[in-house]
C-alpha cells in the first residue's frame, strides 16, 4: 500500500464493488460499536477481510464520539422546560381527540359563522392591541373568560393567560417604541398574576391540586424577568428608559412593602369580573379603572427567549408579531408538519391607533 | 414494548394533550438536539435559544406528525437543522464559518495529569479537524457519532438517500484519519 493510498486502501485494492462492501460493513459495525453492541475488536474479528482498515476508522469514530459530546447547562434547561410547560398547558384546551373534532366541528362552524356576524368587532377586539380603539372591549372579555372558568385552579389558569397576553403586548408595543403603553401593560401584567397567584391559593385552600397552576405562574414570573432584562438591553432609548422607570417604580414599591399580592376571602374580594358570583376566596382586583385587562388573544406565543424579537430574531415585525417570522423556513420533512413558519400569525397587527381609554393604575408591580 | 412503541405511545400522548408526556418527551430529547445545534453554532446562548424554539415548533405542530419515514427523532433533527440554517441565515454567515468553533470546545478543568492533558488536546485536534470537513461530512459525523443515528434517519435530516449517507461516513471518517496522521 503506497502512502497516497494509505488511507483507502480497500479502494486502491479491490475496485468499486468492495468499496460497497466495505461501506456496508463500516456502518453496520459503526452502528453497533457506538450503540456499546459490540467492541472494535468484536467487528474486525468478525470482518476479518477488512479488519485492517476497519479498526482504525472505528476506533477514530469512537474517539470522535468522546471528542464531541457536550453536558447540556442544567438550570436553562429546566427553565426552558419550565416556559415549555406553561405553554402547553395553555395550549390543552384547544386540543380535542379527533372523534371529538368530528363531532364538534360542525357545531364549533355554525357557531363560528354566528359569532362572526353577530359579534365580529368583539372577536376582532380579543387580539387588540394597547394601541388600539377596541383594547378596552378585549378587557372585558377577558374578564368575561374568567368568570365563565368554573374552578379557582381555572380562573388562575385564564389570568395566567392575560397575564403572558400583557407580556406579549409590551413586547410588541416596546419592539415599536410606544412607551405611552409599558406603564399600562406593565400594570396589567402584575393585576394578572397577582390575580392568577390570589385564585391558586384560593384553589389550595379548597384542596384543589395546584402543583401545576403554581409552576404555570413561576414560568411566566420567569418570563416577565427574561423578558424585561433583554429588551432593557436591546430597546430603542425611549423605550428601554420607561421601561427602566417603570420597573424602577416597582423596586421601589416592592421595598415599600406594597408589591405583595393580597388574595382574601369574601365576597368583596373578587376580580372585577367575578364580582356577584359568590365563590369564596377569591380576590381582589386592583384595577380601579375598566375592570380588567391582559391579552388572551396574546397568549398564543409566550416567549421561548429564542423568540426574543431583538436578541433572537433580529426581525421585530412594525405590524406586531411579537413572536417574529423567523421559523424553520424550510420543509420540515415527508412526514412532519409542512407548515414552514412555526410562528403564529399576530392577530391584532392592523389595529387602528388610538390614544388607550385609561392607564388604569392596577395594584402594586408584583415582587419577583 | 420496543423502544419505538414507547416513543409512538409518548407522541400520541402529547396529541391528546397529555402535558406531562410533552415533559418527558422534551427530557429525552433536550441534550441531544442541544448538543447538535451548540455544536454548530458555537454559542451556549444561542444554542439554547434554538433548541427551545426547537422544542416549542414541536409542541404546537406535533399534532400535524404522522409516524412515517425515518420517525420523529428524524423528524426533530430536521427541524433543528432548518432552525440553525436559519440562524445562520440572519447572522449573514455560512454555517461552515463557524461551525465546532473552538469556543464550545470542552475545556478541561483543574489541573491535568499529563495523560488527561494530551486526551484533550487530541479531542480538541479531533474536533478541529471534523469542522474542516465538508459541509455534508460533518452532518454525517456529528448525527451519526454523537446520536448514532441510522443511515436512513440521517438521509431524512440533511435530505440525502442511504447510500449517499453511507458513502458519505466513509468518506469522512477516512479523511478525518488522514488528517490526523499527518
Amino acid at each position: 500500500m503506497g502512502s497516497d493510498n494509505k488511507f483507502n486502501s480497500v479502494e486502491a485494492e479491490s475496485g468499486a464493488g468492495s468499496v460497497d462492501r466495505f461501506e456496508d460493513l463500516l456502518n453496520r459495525d459503526l452502528e453497533r460499536v457506538l450503540a456499546g453492541k459490540a467492541s472494535v475488536e468484536e467487528c474486525t474479528t468478525s470482518s476479518s477481510e477488512f479488519a485492517d482498515d476497519l479498526k482504525p476508522l472505528l476506533g477514530l469514530a469512537l474517539s470522535g464520539r468522546e471528542a464531541l459530546r457536550v453536558e447540556a447547562p442544567v438550570l436553562s434547561k429546566e427553565i426552558s422546560r419550565q416556559k415549555l410547560m406553561a405553554h402547553a398547558e395553555s395550549i390543552r384546551p384547544q386540543r380535542r381527540s379527533r372523534l371529538a373534532r368530528i363531532v364538534w366541528r360542525p357545531l364549533a362552524l355554525t357557531a363560528g359563522l354566528f359569532v362572526l356576524l353577530s359579534a365580529g368587532t368583539a372577536v376582532a377586539a380579543s387580539g387588540a392591541a394597547p394601541d388600539s380603539i377596541l383594547y378596552p372591549l378585549r378587557e372585558r372579555l377577558e374578564d368575561a373568560r374568567t368568570t365563565l372558568a368554573m374552578q379557582n385552579a381555572d380562573r388562575a389558569q385564564v389570568e395566567v393567560g392575560h397575564a403572558n397576553g400583557s407580556l406579549d403586548q409590551l413586547d410588541q408595543m416596546v419592539g415599536e417604541n410606544k412607551s405611552d403603553y409599558i406603564a399600562r401593560l406593565l400594570s396589567d401584567y402584575d393585576r394578572h398574576l397577582n390575580n392568577a397567584a390570589g385564585f391558586a391559593q384560593a384553589a389550595a385552600a379548597n384542596g384543589e391540586n395546584t402543583a401545576d397552576i403554581e409552576a404555570l405562574i413561576q414560568a411566566t414570573r420567569d418570563r416577565h424577568d427574561a423578558m424585561i432584562k433583554s429588551l432593557e438591553r436591546t430597546a430603542p432609548e425611549e423605550a428601554a428608559r420607561t421601561l427602566r422607570d417603570a420597573e424602577g417604580d416597582a423596586a421601589e414599591s416592592d421595598n415599600a412593602g406594597g408589591g405583595a399580592m393580597q388574595p382574601s376571602s369574601g365576597a368583596g374580594n373578587q376580580p372585577a369580573g367575578n364580582q356577584g358570583s359568590g365563590n369564596e376566596g377569591e380576590i381582589e382586583n386592583h384595577d380601579g379603572g375598566s375592570g380588567g385587562s391582559g391579552g388572551s388573544g396574546g397568549y398564543e406565543q409566550p416567549d421561548m427567549g429564542s423568540h426574543d424579537n431583538s436578541q433572537h430574531n433580529g426581525d421585530s415585525q412594525s405590524g406586531g408579531n411579537n413572536s417574529g417570522d423567523s421559523g424553520h423556513s424550510s420543509d420540515q420533512s415527508p412526514e412532519g408538519p409542512q407548515s414552514d413558519n412555526h410562528k403564529s400569525e399576530d392577530s391584532h397587527s392592523s389595529m387602528p391607533q388610538a390614544e388607550p381609554s385609561s392607564m388604569a393604575p392596577s395594584g402594586q408591580r408584583m415582587g419577583h | 414494548m420496543t423502544e419505538k412503541h414507547q416513543l409512538q405511545r409518548l407522541i400520541k400522548r402529547i396529541q391528546r394533550g397529555d402535558v406531562n408526556a410533552f415533559g418527558q418527551l422534551y427530557d429525552q430529547f433536550h441534550d441531544p438536539v442541544y448538543s447538535y445545534v451548540l455544536r454548530q453554532t458555537g454559542s451556549q446562548v444561542d444554542a439554547e435559544d434554538i433548541t427551545a424554539s426547537v422544542f416549542l415548533y414541536v409542541l404546537e405542530k406535533i399534532d400535524t406528525f404522522t409516524w412515517r419515514g425515518a420517525g420523529f427523532a428524524a423528524w426533530l433533527f430536521r427541524i433543528a437543522r432548518n432552525d440553525i440554517l436559519d440562524h445562520f441565515r440572519r447572522q449573514g454567515k455560512g454555517a461552515r464559518e463557524i461551525a465546532l468553533s473552538e469556543e464550545v470546545m470542552k475545556q478541561p478543568s483543574g489541573i491535568l495529569v499529563e495523560d488527561q492533558a494530551e486526551a484533550a488536546w487530541d479531542e480538541r485536534r479531533l474536533r478541529r479537524k471534523i469542522a474542516d470537513l465538508s459541509e455534508d461530512q460533518q452532518q454525517v459525523v456529528l448525527l451519526k457519532l454523537m446520536m448514532n443515528f441510522s443511515n436512513r434517519e440521517v438521509g431524512e435530516i440533511i435530505g440525502k438517500s442511504e447510500g449517499a449517507v453511507k458513502a458519505l461516513t466513509h468518506r469522512a471518517l477516512v479523511s478525518l484519519r488522514k488528517q490526523m496522521e499527518e
